[in-house]
This record gives structure tokens, C-alpha cells and sequence, in this order.
């Protein structure tokens, strides 16, 4: 390991660098090709509902107390869990004429609160089909408000928007291919690194006269060098 | 080795330097620089004898040795090139060149020294390995290789002695405190650092002279290969003209 220095080090990669470039670039191709061609698009619809309890209501116009908002905060946790049992989404397998199971329903969707002290609930419907995606999330909005009401009769839940369109969420084809040509030159780089700090051999005239005190009387070049 | 070393003697029998291509001057200057450097290292030294050796094999120690000596005999000097490579010669072959008799032959009597001899021209002279002895460590160190040695000193201004590796053998070690040293070559991009200081150490236990490296097949780009590109080179007329150099030249 004394016998490689960083130079010699860079040096022997350097000269061999159209290896990783070439890595890079087959493995980022290949990884465009096929996330852009073979890899189905996952789509994701997105709705929501808003849930308060019964003294906060959208139709009068009276002061909202703070202890009002506070009641229906904390109720958001368990409308988020009452929506994420398995009979909330019996209804879907009817529906959509039995094509996925009242599980796979579930574990296509995601439910969670928009944030701390927000009001919504976020419906989340992820799926290779787009359509699929925006109709099952605005079946689980229309839904939700009855569901949520057979247990707590005095939550207040309204659809708030529906989707209208749905986003690809994968394959993050871009990022995928960016990837790709990373590894794809990090694995010869390191390669290279291995085989020239384990290639112990003279390199030159420099690495003689660096680690011995010896004089060069001659330095004969390859046949093949000089021939050029 | 990628190909074969290429020498700088002509395929003719005789010793000069012909410029087959262009690409021969490179090498032509390489044997000319160590041919140089030697004889300033010798200049001072009553034994003009050195051995030519390295760590490992198929390093290039033969056609080095064997080109010092057409480049020292270029200048008119008396030159002897003996091959004790007793285990493996290679000389003979290179040159083509009778092996019947030789150094083991001279060592054990079965033929005079002169007989053991081929005059290659007027300044260059070749001692080829004979015949392959079951004891060449010994017969290197016996007293007739001393005889023998001092009886070719008076005779030779340089004796150039090609031996098997030190890394693999001893026969150079034993030979080269008879000498005024070692000349060890070193192939780029296959002698590895580690064998190159087993060797060191074995020729400093030995207490023998390490004249320098010839680094060969080297792949950089040296002082000689940027003067050829720039234009010092064959076609401007630091080169050689259609005329053969001869080694005719008057002794120095």
C-alpha cells in the first residue's frame, strides 16, 4: 500500500476514466429505456374532506369558539382511523365491479391529516390506472361523510375537494436515470481505485527515482511507443 | 511482454546500428544515453567488467545486455558480451549463433577461451552460455571464472555479463563482486516494488556495487521521444545516413 500514491493513484484512473464515462452512460440509458418504457406509471388522485364537530357549522354564521377547533382537531385523528378500516371500503368493491378486493382498496390508499392544526383530512388513491385512481378517491370522499357519522353522529364532514386529475408518482423516471449513471460510475471508479492500489508494479522513471536512491542510466522505450 | 524487444542490430550479421523505421531511433538514443552513463560510472575504474541483471524474469536483461554492448563497440571499444546465463541462455538464440561451445565449456577445459569465442565483427565479441552444466552457481564461483575473467580484462576495454535473475538466482551475486557492479533492469508496468527491494537487499548483503536501473519498455515520454517529435530525430539529420555506421573506427 506505501508503494501507491494518490497521484499515481489518479493517474491510473485518469487514464482509464472512458470506462466509468461509458458505465455511466450504458447504465443511465438502460435505466432510461426501461423505467420509460417497460415500468408501468403509478397515478395518484388526491381529495379531501373536512371534519368539525357539531358546533362549528358552514351554514351559520356565528362565532366559532377556540375550544370548538380544538375539539374537532382532536377529533381528526379518529375520523382518520375510522377511515382507515376495512369496511370503509367494502362499498368500492361493488362499485368498481369486484376489480380489486376491499384490501387492495385499503392498501392503495392513504389517509392523514394536512397538517397539525388543520381541519382536512387528505385522501390519498394510488394506482396504475389513472382513472381508476380519481374515481376511487372521490367515491371515498362522497363516502366518508356517512361513514364517519355512523360513529360519530356529531362530526360534521363535508367533501372538500374532489380530484379532477391525477399525477404520476412513479417511476421518478428522471431521478431513476440520474441514478443509474451514478452507480454506473461509481462501480467502475471504485473498481479502478482497487486495481491500481493493488498494481504494485514500477510505473515509470518517477517511481524509481521517488522511492530509490539508485540512478537511472537509461530509460528504453516500448517498441510499440517509440514506434509512433 | 506485449512484443518482442526490439534490437538495434540489423539483421546482418554485422554489428551496426541500421535504422530499419523511423520508430528505431527512440530505442537507438535509449542505448546511447546508458552506453554513456556507464562509461562515466566506469571511467574511473581499473575493471571495466559489469553485470547485467534484474529482479524478475523476462525483464529484458539479454537484449539490454546485448544492445549495451553493440552500443559500446559502436564508439570502437573492444567489447565482450558473455551470456552466463548458465540455466536459461537466450544470447545464442538471439543471435543465432552457434552454442556448442561457451562459457561452461571455457570453465571446465573441454575448450579454450578463445575457442569459446565468436567474433561478431572487429569490436564486438560473444561468449554464448555452452552448453548447460548441472552446476553453474558453482562453476560461476569457481577460481577458473575468476582466471577466466582476469584473463579477458587484458584483452577487453568492456566485458558485459548477462546473468538470470537475482531474484530467482544467486548466479549474478556471485559473479558481480568479481565486476565493478550491477546494472539492474527493470520493466515498466510488470517488476513490482516489492521484488525491486528483495533484490536491493540481496545486492547490498552481498556487498556488491549497483551501478543503476535501466528502466525498460518504458511507456512515458522521455527526453528522446520529445526530441524525435520536435524534430531532432531521424530526418534532420541527428540520425544516420544511408551509409552504414561501421564499427571499423580506430580504438580509442
Amino acid at each position: 500500500m506505501s508503494d501507491i500514491s494518490p497521484k499515481l493513484i489518479l493517474n491510473a484512473v485518469l487514464r482509464k476514466i472512458w470506462i466509468v464515462v461509458l458505465c455511466a452512460i450504458i447504465c443511465a440509458a438502460t435505466a432510461y429505456v426501461y423505467f420509460s418504457t417497460f415500468v408501468s406509471p403509478v397515478y395518484r388522485a388526491s381529495a379531501s374532506i373536512i371534519i368539525a364537530n357539531g358546533a362549528i357549522s358552514t351554514d351559520k354564521a356565528e362565532y366559532i369558539a377556540s375550544t370548538n377547533i380544538t375539539a374537532s382537531t382532536s377529533m381528526l385523528s379518529t375520523c382518520v382511523d375510522i377511515l382507515k378500516t376495512k369496511n370503509a371500503y367494502d362499498f368500492l368493491t361493488e362499485e368498481f365491479n369486484n376489480k380489486y378486493s376491499a384490501k387492495n382498496y385499503m392498501s392503495m390508499t392513504n389517509i392523514s391529516i394536512r397538517s397539525d392544526d388543520s381541519l382536512f383530512i387528505d385522501i390519498r388513491v394510488s394506482n396504475t390506472s389513472k382513472t381508476l385512481a380519481i374515481k376511487v378517491a372521490n367515491a371515498l370522499a362522497e363516502r366518508a361523510p356517512e361513514y364517519i357519522k355512523s360513529f360519530i353522529p356529531s362530526a360534521e364532514v363535508t367533501p372538500a375537494d374532489f380530484a379532477d386529475s391525477a399525477v404520476v408518482i412513479s417511476p421518478r423516471v428522471m431521478l431513476m436515470t440520474a441514478t443509474a449513471g451514478f452507480v454506473g460510475a461509481v462501480i467502475p471508479l471504485v473498481i479502478l481505485v482497487i486495481v491500481a492500489i493493488s498494481d504494485t508494479t514500477v510505473k515509470g522513471e518517477d517511481d524509481l527515482t521517488d522511492k530509490y536512491n539508485v540512478a537511472i542510466l537509461g530509460n528504453v522505450p516500448d517498441f510499440d511507443i517509440s514506434s509512433r | 511482454m506485449k512484443k518482442k524487444e526490439k534490437n538495434i542490430l540489423s539483421k546482418e550479421t554485422d554489428a551496426t546500428i541500421v535504422p530499419e523505421k523511423q520508430a528505431s531511433f527512440a530505442i537507438v538514443e535509449a542505448y546511447k544515453n546508458i552506453r554513456t552513463n556507464l562509461m562515466f560510472l566506469l571511467s574511473q575504474k581499473k575493471n571495466k567488467t559489469f553485470v547485467v541483471s534484474s529482479a524478475l524474469l523476462a525483464e529484458g536483461k539479454s537484449s539490454v545486455s546485448y544492445n549495451c554492448a553493440v552500443a559500446f563497440s559502436q564508439l570502437g571499444h573492444k567489447v565482450l558480451l558473455i551470456d552466463a546465463d548458465l540455466r536459461r541462455p537466450s544470447i545464442h538464440k538471439k543471435m543465432h549463433l552457434d552454442n556448442s561451445r561457451g562459457l561452461s565449456s571455457a570453465l571446465v577445459k573441454f575448450c579454450s577461451v578463445e575457442d569459446a569465442i565468436q567474433q561478431k565483427n572487429s569490436c564486438l565479441d560473444i561468449m554464448t552460455a555452452g552448453p548447460i552444466p548441472p552446476n553453474p552457481s558453482e562453476l560461476l564461483g569457481s577460481e577458473a571464472m575468476d582466471e577466466l575473467l582476469n584473463e579477458l580484462d587484458s584483452k577487453y576495454e568492456y566485458i558485459i555479463i548477462d546473468t538470470p535473475p537475482i531474484g530467482i538466482v544467486s548466479d549474478a551475486l556471485i559473479v558481480a563482486p568479481k565486476t565493478a557492479g550491477i546494472v539492474m533492469v527493470v520493466r515498466e508496468g510488470y517488476c513490482t516494488h516489492d521484488s525491486i527491494r528483495k533484490t536491493l537487499t540481496s545486492i547490498e548483503f552481498a556487498k556488491v556495487r549497483l551501478l543503476g536501473f535501466v528502466l525498460n519498455c518504458s511507456g512515458s515520454k522521455s527526453k528522446t521521444s520529445y526530441k524525435y517529435k520536435y524534430g531532432y530525430g531521424y530526418n534532420y539529420g541527428y540520425g544516420y545516413s544511408s551509409h552504414h555506421i561501421t564499427t571499423d573506427t580506430e580504438k580509442k
